[in-house]
């Protein structure tokens, strides 16, 4: 590994204008999306279960035809229509709800949101912070607490400290609440709600942050070893410089291209993270809806589940590329 | 410089210490454990005693050896997956690396792959195919082969790059010779901490499904001890129920961790 440039950028047949490259990951976004769309329409109507055995024989026997929705998985003419349907947003009803898919999802959403983006902030900012400071003392006792908390995060997976923690504050120390978002019957958008809120929010949004942050460190902590050692450091120390700014200004930002393109790409995990942290902790978000609409059969809800957040990565995905694009110039020069 | 290499090996033996003493433990599980894991062998939730070291889950059967059974699996499955992933990325990494036509066709795939959520998939897979072993094996591969294949072309380009590379073309070198001589023994690095993150991946992966429920239930693993233990988590039976299993994934995927940042070292840029 001799520079820092990712070898996509290097590689000599890519030489084509940033135009061309432009079109070309759109159109590679747009291939993802069509292959999710029909990996969405395909998967889903495989499923063995339908809602008729979910809710019992009684609907069988009054309505022994196929489920509304359910589709040969072989006619292309179906794809079309629904992907006709999806664009048109129509998504279908959600049997257990009894209400539209896309109502029920954006009901769900909005915790979710909450929780990604505020852990996916603390620990992106935990990192990168811990990482400049660590590589500024190398093998100080900030690096050693740092780089030993960053490896002992990485070996627990995201359930088992949602449990671990589970126990710890939750039983142990009664401080937090064991599971949900809110107590019940708070009138919503009042203090006593958001502050409730912000108590259920807590475990969940340490579990994810202390889960992220690891990557977000080693990411910064390697690339600042390599940067404090190049030329342009010397040449900051030589005009004297204060250490504080040369470490956040000069070297982490020649660092923060990788671990902003590592944002956009964990925006993918994070909805797995989600997941688990969410069940773990009973939280209401799309993550536990995910998985309670799977063991219902609700499969247009899941399906709408899968399809948003197969668009929410291509779109953080997208917007990784462009932030990319406009935070090194490097990236727009070599063509790539 | 040199007390930094001197750290990173340590950890590094720290890692193969635990890696091997655990396959070691979950190799010799039926020798290791007290009882049959699946046979009752006391009352459901008795503390642990001298007859059962950790108690007895809410079956009456023994958390000792139910701990022993569940690394066996594992481990088979985390090594079975991260050999056949790396195996799969190795052959599209190698044909993506080497052919631009290729190369165009193979990275729209990944980033198709790398763009679904993978775990929203496999609950949907795996509620269609109830799971046994050698198809969470086969699944998982399926889902874990697209992020280390793109490294390993990443690799192949900047190999190409080379000056010694070039060299061996002028001297008429093919594509086939290259990718043997040059393009394969590059690879090493990367294959290695593929794998190794792999391992981890998988070992975490498997242990969820199994959490969340989706996995085969009569299978001990750590997944499926976690999954009943965390329904009687009021009980206070955590102590030597749940944290046995949580520090047995723990420090199986600890000593992975200290292997693979060890043997990154210099260059933590890559897949961390």
């Amino acid at each position: 590994m001799s520079r820092t440039v990712p070898a996509t950028f290097t590689g000599r047949w890519i030489s084509s204008p940033a135009l061309v490259r432009g079109t070309r990951t759109l159109g590679g976004y747009v291939l993802a999306l069509g292959g999710i769309l029909f990996l969405n329409y395909v998967l889903l109507r495989l499923l063995p279960g339908d809602i008729q055995t979910v809710i019992g024989a009684e609907v069988m026997t009054r309505a022994p035809a196929a489920a509304p929705g359910s589709a040969g998985p072989s006619s292309l003419a179906a794809f079309g229509h629904y992907l006709l349907r999806i664009l048109k947003g129509e998504w279908g009803v959600s049997y257990f709800f009894h209400r539209p898919v896309l109502q029920v999802i954006f009901q769900f959403l909005p915790w979710s949101l909450v929780l990604g983006f505020l852990s996916l902030a603390a620990a992106s900012l935990l990192g990168i912070v811990l990482g400049v400071e660590a590589a500024g003392k190398a093998d100080g006792w900030l690096d050693r607490l740092a780089t030993g908390g960053a490896v002992v995060f990485m070996s627990l997976p995201g359930y088992l400290l949602g449990i671990l923690l589970l126990v710890l504050f939750s039983i142990l120390l009664p401080l937090f609440p064991l599971s949900g978002g809110v107590r019940p019957f708070t009138p919503a958008w009042s203090l006593p709600f958001f502050l409730n809120a912000l108590r259920h929010l807590a475990l969940p949004w340490l579990t994810l942050t202390l889960l992220m942050f690891p990557e977000y460190y080693l990411l910064t902590r390697g690339g600042m070893d390599l940067s404090l050692r190049r030329p342009f450091i010397l040449t900051a120390r030589g005009k004297g410089l204060r250490e504080r700014v040369i470490r956040y200004r000069h070297a982490a930002r020649d660092t923060l291209i990788p671990v902003l393109t590592r944002v956009g790409i964990q925006m993918g995990h994070l909805v797995t993270g989600l997941v688990f942290v969410e069940v773990v902790f009973a939280y209401p978000g799309v993550g536990t809806l995910a998985f309670e609409s799977i063991q219902r059969r609700d499969i247009l809800l899941m399906d709408g589940i899968l399809l948003i957040s197969a668009v929410w990565v291509v779109l953080m995905n997208l917007a990784a590329d462009l932030l990319l694009r406009r935070l090194d110039p490097r990236v727009k020069e070599a063509g790539g | 410089m040199s007390r930094k290499s001197l750290r990173l090996s340590r950890g590094f033996w720290w890692g193969a210490a635990l890696a091997g003493g655990i396959l070691l433990l979950g190799l010799l599980a039926p020798w290791l454990a007290p009882y049959n894991p699946w046979n009752v062998t006391g009352q459901p939730f008795e503390p642990p005693s001298r007859a059962h070291l950790l108690g007895t889950n809410d079956a009456g059967q023994d958390i000792l050896s139910e701990l022993f059974y569940g690394g066996r699996t594992s481990l088979t499955i985390s090594l079975a997956v991260a050999a056949l992933s790396m195996t799969l990325a190795l052959f599209v990494g190698i044909a993506a690396g080497v052919s631009p036509v290729a190369d165009r066709v193979l990275m729209r795939i990944i980033d198709a792959f790398l763009s679904v959520p993978a775990l929203l998939i496999f609950l949907l897979v795996s509620v269609h195919f109830s799971l046994n072993v050698p198809r969470l094996i086969v699944l998982l591969s399926l889902l874990f082969w697209p992020q280390p294949a793109r490294m390993i072309r990443s690799q192949i380009l900047s190999t190409r790059a080379e000056k010694y590379v070039e060299a061996a073309r002028g001297f008429g070198a093919t594509t086939g010779y290259l990718t043997f001589r040059h393009f394969i023994p590059a690879l090493a690095p990367v294959l290695l901490a593929g794998f190794l993150t792999r391992l981890r991946m998988a070992v975490f992966i498997e242990a969820g499904l199994a959490f969340l429920g989706v996995s085969d239930p009569t299978v001990k693993s750590w997944g499926t001890m976690l999954h009943f233990a965390s329904q009687y988590l009021y009980l206070g039976c955590w102590a030597n129920w749940i944290l046995p299993v949580a520090a047995g994934i723990f420090l199986t995927v600890l000593g992975y961790t200290l292997i693979g940042q060890a043997l990154q070292g210099r260059s933590l840029r890559g897949e961390a």
